[in-house]
């Protein structure tokens, strides 16, 4: 059986800090590595970040995370009901550019790929899934 | 993020503690971007730097454009090993200069 927690919050930046709170605690709990649990944590900041810039943009709305911890690693869902955005979609850029050739920004989606396991997106009842997992925590 | 910059022979040296998220990613790039008006060798230590996101790759990316723009150096040292794991998945040990 899958343990399950999930906070409620709205997607504004501010709340960065209170979400990485919520999930590192879970990671803790799940006896992660420091290295994983920090790798993760960019994961759900890039996220997290997204909704707040992108998804209700002019206004504000809330978003929830949940995390699943098991015997199979840990998956943390984000929900958002914003306008309808696949952020998976987006380009990988070119990580074998020098400083100068390379545009600035674009990284955070090619990491929460390259760090976790599986990353699913749907849009289902007019609200923006993203499911993240990974399954070794060590 | 604490932000202590100093001054040794002639190097800028700017440390930085706690974490280079979205929130403090924007105090580093006020810090970093004008300082190279008046340092032509600026040193990021990272020792007691704990956690780097994409924002803080942003700001880190932006300060070795502008080095190189102005024909200056930066450089970045005492990098732990969770963090450079992040400089190798996305191509900054090689885009940056780290020592």
């Amino acid at each position: 059986m899958k343990k399950l927690k999930e906070l409620i919050i709205d997607a504004r930046t501010e709340n960065l800090d209170a979400v990485l709170d919520f999930v590192s605690e879970e990671l803790e709990s799940a006896d992660c590595s420091v290295k994983t649990q920090m790798q993760i944590a960019v994961a759900v900041e890039e996220i997290f970040v997204n909704i707040a810039h992108y998804a209700y943009n002019p206004t504000v709305g809330g978003a929830a995370v949940r995390v699943y911890s098991g015997d199979d690693g840990i998956t943390i869902e984000f929900e958002d009901g914003g306008k309808p955005y696949n952020p998976l979609e987006k380009a990988d850029p070119d990580v074998s550019l020098s400083a100068e050739e390379r545009d600035i920004g674009g990284l955070g989606i090619f990491m929460v790929k390259k760090i976790m396991d599986e990353t699913e997106y749907r849009h289902e009842n007019g609200k923006n899934i993203l499911t993240i997992k990974k399954s070794s925590l060590l | 993020m604490k932000i202590n910059k100093t001054v040794e022979n002639g190097r800028l040296i700017i440390k930085l503690e706690g974490r280079l998220d979205t929130i403090t990613a924007p105090e580093l790039q006020d810090a970093l971007i004008p300082a190279f008006d008046i340092a032509k060798d600026i040193a990021l230590d990272f020792s007691d730097l704990t956690y780097v996101s994409s924002a803080g790759l942003r700001v880190l990316l932006m300060g070795q454009k502008t080095a190189k723009s102005k024909g200056a150096v930066m450089t970045v040292s005492n990098v732990s090993e969770e963090i450079m794991e992040v400089f190798e998945m996305t191509g900054f040990t090689e885009a940056l200069t780290i020592i």
